[in-house]
């Protein structure tokens, strides 16, 4: 007896499959990566940096809704919301890409950025209270309070840039690729 | 560790461990992410009366932290606002208190004090507990990483 057969609708996840040979190959080997902002919309600066601005966004979108993201101090205000995305529009045209956006465990939202044993993060609080910290984790770390207009804005995000990027490294940085 | 009728302890040394569990929205390269640690009666395990992985307890996946009672801010805000004050802010501390749970003798949170005294409610200026949040993330120790 010949049961009837019918073919399996069979997709590959596009989003995460790259595919490694030539394409003559009768058996291309496929190299599957789950991509680390499944969980958290993390980004690293092999994310790319438009897809990785993208992401984090669409992540700010999110955490006005996603009830998963919050912690007790629940949703971010509208008013925060929409003072992180003005930040994360001055750290675009600066192309200085937070290593995560967060719901802030005082309300609000986090962009936090992560490189080694330094740290730093702009929060917009509910309460419209803008603050900005530095720390390399040894020492002190220097708080202060973001004026809430572009210039203070892009006042805060030169300052990070800075402690991420001291000058003298990214002069050193400018004269390797010319040569 | 059930509580079994004991009174609450709060002799803590500074080598004392403290504990209390994250997941991956908290944590970025081994790091506890500040602005996901919370200001006010932070909620932690004693290691006196508890294991790391006992706050896993009924969270499984999440990961754990660590933090050293001697790590605590002392002394916040370490710098006045500039300008003559006529009431600048008194030196705040912070030490953790033994509130046990029928469940969970070990439960613990950080409060605040202001000349030895603990505050309740305190009312500090936003900077000042975010200078509390960001040293708490500095001298944070991720001993287990999250799943979840």
């Amino acid at each position: 007896m010949i049961a009837t057969t019918a073919t399996l609708a069979y997709d590959y996840p596009a989003e995460i499959v790259n595919f490694v040979g030539s394409p003559e190959t009768l058996r291309p080997r496929a190299r599957y990566s789950i991509p680390s902002t499944a969980a958290t919309n993390e980004v690293t600066s092999a994310s790319g940096e438009n897809a990785g601005f993208g992401l984090h966004f669409s992540k700010l979108s999110r955490l006005s809704t996603d009830a998963s993201l919050w912690l007790e101090a629940g949703p971010p205000s509208d008013l925060a919301t929409a003072w992180a995305r003005l930040v994360l529009d001055q750290l675009q045209s600066y192309r200085l890409l937070p290593t995560r956006v967060v719901a802030s465990a005082e309300g609000g939202v986090g962009l936090c950025f992560v490189d080694g044993a330094k740290y730093a993060d702009i929060e917009c609080l509910n309460s419209g209270t803008i603050l900005g910290v530095i720390s390399d984790s040894s020492t002190r770390p220097l708080v202060w309070e973001v004026e809430q207009t572009a210039g203070g804005i892009a006042r805060a995000s030169e300052r990070i840039r800075e402690f991420l990027n001291p000058p003298k490294a990214r002069t050193n940085a400018t004269e390797r690729s010319r040569r | 560790m059930l509580q079994n009728g004991r009174a609450a302890d709060n002799n803590f040394h500074s080598f004392h461990c403290l504990y209390c569990r994250c997941v991956q929205e908290d944590v970025s390269e081994n790091r506890l992410l500040a602005a996901r640690i919370s200001y006010k009666d932070t909620s932690v395990n004693w290691s006196r009366y508890s294991k790391p992985w006992d706050v896993l307890f009924d969270y499984a996946g999440q990961g754990i932290a660590q933090f050293l009672v001697c790590g605590l801010p002392k002394e916040l805000p370490t710098e006045l606002p500039p300008g003559r004050q006529p009431n600048p802010p008194k030196p705040h501390s912070f030490f953790p208190g033994h509130v046990p749970l029928p469940h969970n003798y070990a439960h613990c949170e950080v409060w605040t004090f202001k000349e030895g005294v603990r505050v309740q409610s305190p009312k500090l200026p936003e900077a000042v507990k975010k200078e509390f949040r960001q040293i708490m993330s500095d001298r944070s120790v991720l001993l287990h990483r999250p799943m979840v």
